[in-house]
């Protein structure tokens, strides 16, 4: 039996061949070794008698042990008469149990039966960095709770009847998030969060606002949208074109996004002049750009012979021929804002969740991998003001994990099979790596002192793009040296996917698991850093809340998508805050189709 | 397990577990206490404490290793409780009951030198031996249990595997030089 998957220590952990040949022969009693240190141990052992001896050894102790499993002792016959008397004793002394009056609420719908719901949720959030995505000082301090004006559903108007529950007050901060519309058109929402409900509110605490949605048009369906942190840009990785994009947030005349506004966008740093021009909103229907050769300024690092036909292009692509819009010929008034939008990756896949900016928001890193499945992953960085991301990685097999202040933070499998993991870090301006830890795409916090990574095998994804967990746990560890703190368990495997992001503070991150079937689905869960470094989940915290994939969070929120299908509704913006008080909640109505960003 | 803790489903969850899973938690904790009187009554504060932080158990299908690493904390607490490192000697005198014949015959079994052995290792390890090999607990199982990692579950196996090796041949170099010092004694007399 198999009881571990395989194992990583690196062979030149041990300081001799007959240590290392002791030590994996009692590991493969256990798990099986990667083929190549399999092939070592055996011809080790072939060549060495006193080894080969020890390796018999452990199995034949073992098989001694075993034997013992023979002799099952019987427990006594009054075992659970004392046992149940003891429990009804201490249900009386302590009567009604304490956590019965405040407990969690967890809202567990089978995740699986929802995957066949294709509903695409998009929610632009506060950055993970800057918390505040839009910026607080010129968005309007829209009503978020009906509860504070007049209600406007009827889930409202019956909440009205009884006495609304106290909203708690919590620090100034907006929540930014895309609705797409039956016809495609997107709407930009910002909610000013000042308020949120008490978690054990029933009913009747109200919706948030969205009534400041600003139609806005970009030349792809957005999958993935994160922001800057200087809340100026946004990246936008495409569903629908093999492209990532970067298009403004900032309208013309520096209004922010919470305004209705029909003025063309201001050209951010990295957009070119032809893509400042379009009044209108591109032809998503249009043909994606074509492929060109690497600028080799930008693509240095990558040898000649990669850069062939297949695979993804750099050169900035240029924006598509302006072309009517279904969205401005649909919308009557306003007419939709343009995001000025500048393709700065094309004809890629990006793959995974951890696409992010840095701390500085000078850089912005993600994994893909071309089009055409041609070559594995690969990390992309792009420089604010830059044209186009270049590939920063060129063997085929890194994975972005997260930002460690300045320096990229990357995880590949090992050369050496049975070594597992290796995450290094990269510098994304001269490409200069250094090793850093043995596990599986840190996120590391702000702080720089911890991270949340997996630690055990990771194995080939079924879709062919990179890899996925495979025996082991996601913890929290010291970083880099992830075996010198105590090390906390956040959640065990098998697990398909996970997404990780801290808070501006370190003290607060969120887990995003994914469903085993529906990657796009899975669960959303809250964790605090208590004292000592232990991992704490405060009454009212999300703790595995179905949720979407991609969620933000920052000043104190967190912010995620419903799964459609709940109770027959469309998806539903959520939205946690937390102050000192304790921690509140309140959802956006149901939409439709509603949209994605992070 | 989030949610409402209610103190009778609680009470009925616990009974269900008991049910299920009393025979193998109250062997592990006899194999690590060799006492059956003591296993008995930690197997009862095992439950108990199950009973208790019921709300504490994430997903029901986790119950098993959820419930070997309150068996587990049970004994290392008695085990530092009583500044005990090692197995309890057996006296066949428990308190209360004579043995009975099962735990007579398990005895046996564990009296000669793989008991001896097991009682030089460290009981982290000898508890990783125990539940990976006569409980079958797989390596995540393994890992909540003793409330480590799982790499770490696999690093202190693979330990266990050696420090059993090493004592099992300290024990029987020690009986080889026992049964030599048997001969030498034995052939003096007769030369007597």
């Amino acid at each position: 039996m198999s009881r571990f998957g395989r194992i990583h220590r690196s062979p030149d952990h041990f300081s001799s061949a007959h240590e290392r040949a002791r030590a994996r022969a009692a590991e493969r009693i256990d798990g099986p070794l990667g083929l190549a240190e399999a092939t070592w141990l055996d011809e080790h052992l072939a060549g060495c008698a006193e080894c080969a001896a020890i390796a018999a050894a452990y199995e034949a102790d073992r098989q001694a042990l075993r034997a013992l499993r023979d002799a099952q002792p019987v427990p006594p016959r009054d075992l659970w008469a004392r046992t149940a008397a003891a429990i009804e004793q201490e249900s009386r002394d302590h009567g009604r149990s304490p956590r019965t009056a405040g407990v969690r609420q967890s809202r567990r719908v089978p995740v699986g039966a929802l995957s066949g719901l294709a509903i695409v949720v998009v929610v632009v959030g506060v950055t993970a960095v800057s918390g505040d995505l839009f910026g607080q000082g010129a968005s309007p301090s829209s009503a978020l709770f009906s509860a504070s004006s007049a209600p406007e559903t009827a889930a409202d108007i019956a909440a009205g009847a009884a006495a609304a529950p106290t909203p708690i007050a919590v620090g100034a901060g907006n929540v930014q998030w895309l609705r797409v519309d039956p016809d495609g058109s997107l709407a930009l929402n910002d909610s000013s969060i000042d308020e949120v409900c008490p978690i054990d509110a029933e009913a009747g605490c109200g919706v948030i606002d969205d009534a400041t949605a600003r139609d806005i048009a970009i030349a792809a369906r957005p999958k993935t949208v994160i922001a800057s942190p200087d809340e100026a840009q946004a990246v936008v990785v495409s569903g629908t074109d093999g492209t990532v994009r970067v298009m403004s947030l900032v309208a013309d005349g520096g209004d922010t996004a919470g305004e209705e506004s029909t003025s063309a966008p201001t050209a951010t740093a990295a957009t070119p002049s032809e893509s400042t021009e379009p009044s209108q909103a591109p032809d998503e229907s249009a043909a994606p750009p074509a492929s060109t050769a690497p600028d080799e300024t930008t693509e240095a690092s990558v040898p000649p012979e990669e850069a062939s036909s297949g695979e993804p292009t750099a050169e900035p692509a240029e924006t598509p021929a302006p072309s009517e819009s279904p969205a401005t010929s649909a919308s009557p008034s306003p007419e939709p804002t343009v995001a000025a939008d500048l393709a700065i990756a094309s004809d890629v896949e990006v793959v995974g969740s951890s696409a992010a900016f840095s701390a500085d928001g000078h850089w912005f890193a993600f994994t893909a991998r071309p089009a055409d499945g041609s070559r594995g992953p690969d990390i992309y960085v792009w420089r604010v003001g830059d044209d186009q991301a270049r590939r920063l990685t060129t063997d085929g097999a890194t994975t972005f994990a997260s930002w460690a202040d300045d320096m990229v933070v990357a995880s590949r499998p090992s050369p050496d099979e049975a070594a597992g993991v290796i995450t290094v870090t990269i510098d994304p301006a001269s490409g200069d790596e250094a090793a850093a830890a043995s596990t599986w795409r840190p996120a590391v916090d702000p702080t720089g002192r911890r991270a949340v990574a997996w630690a055990g095998t990771i194995e080939s994804a079924t879709d062919g793009a990179g890899w996925r967990p495979g025996d082991g746990s996601l913890e929290l560890q010291a970083w880099p040296d992830g075996t010198a703190s105590p090390i906390r368990v956040v959640a065990n495997g098998p697990i398909t996917d996970f997404d990780v992001r801290w808070d501006e503070t370190g003290d607060w991150f969120a887990v995003w698991l994914a469903d085993d079937t529906d990657p796009e689905i899975g669960r959303l869960s809250l964790y605090r850093i208590g004292a000592n470094g232990r991992l704490e989940q405060p009454e009212g915290a999300p703790d595995e809340t179905p949720a979407l994939a991609g969620f933000s969070i920052g000043q104190g929120r967190l912010a995620w998508a419903t799964p459609p299908g709940q109770g027959g509704e469309g998806s539903r913006v959520a939205i946690v805050a937390w102050t000192d008080d304790g921690v509140g909640s309140v959802e956006s109505a149901p939409g439709a189709d509603i949209v994605i960003i992070r | 397990m989030s949610g409402t803790w209610d103190r009778d489903e609680a009470a009925a969850f616990v009974e269900t577990l008991f049910a299920k899973h009393q025979g193998e938690i109250y062997a592990y904790l006899l194999r690590m206490m060799r006492d059956p009187e003591v296993a008995a009554d930690m197997t009862q504060d095992a439950f108990i404490k199950a009973y208790k932080n019921y709300e504490t158990l994430e997903k029901p299908e986790n119950a098993r290793a959820w419930l070997y690493q309150i068996a587990h904390r049970v004994a290392l607490d008695e085990i530092r409780r009583r500044k005990i490192i090692r197995f309890l000697p057996w006296t066949g005198e428990s308190k209360g009951a004579a043995p009975s014949a099962e735990h007579l015959v398990m005895d046996a079994r564990l009296s000669g030198d793989m008991q001896r052995a097991l009682e030089r290792i460290p009981e982290r390890q000898r508890a990783a031996l125990l539940l990976a090999e006569l409980h079958d607990l797989t390596g995540l199982e393994l890992a909540a249990a003793l409330g480590v990692s799982h790499v770490a579950a696999r690093a202190l196996l693979t330990r266990a595997r050696e420090s059993l090796r090493q004592a099992l041949a300290a024990e029987r170099a020690a009986e080889a030089q026992a049964e030599a010092s048997r001969d030498q004694n034995h052939a003096a007399r007769t030369d007597r």
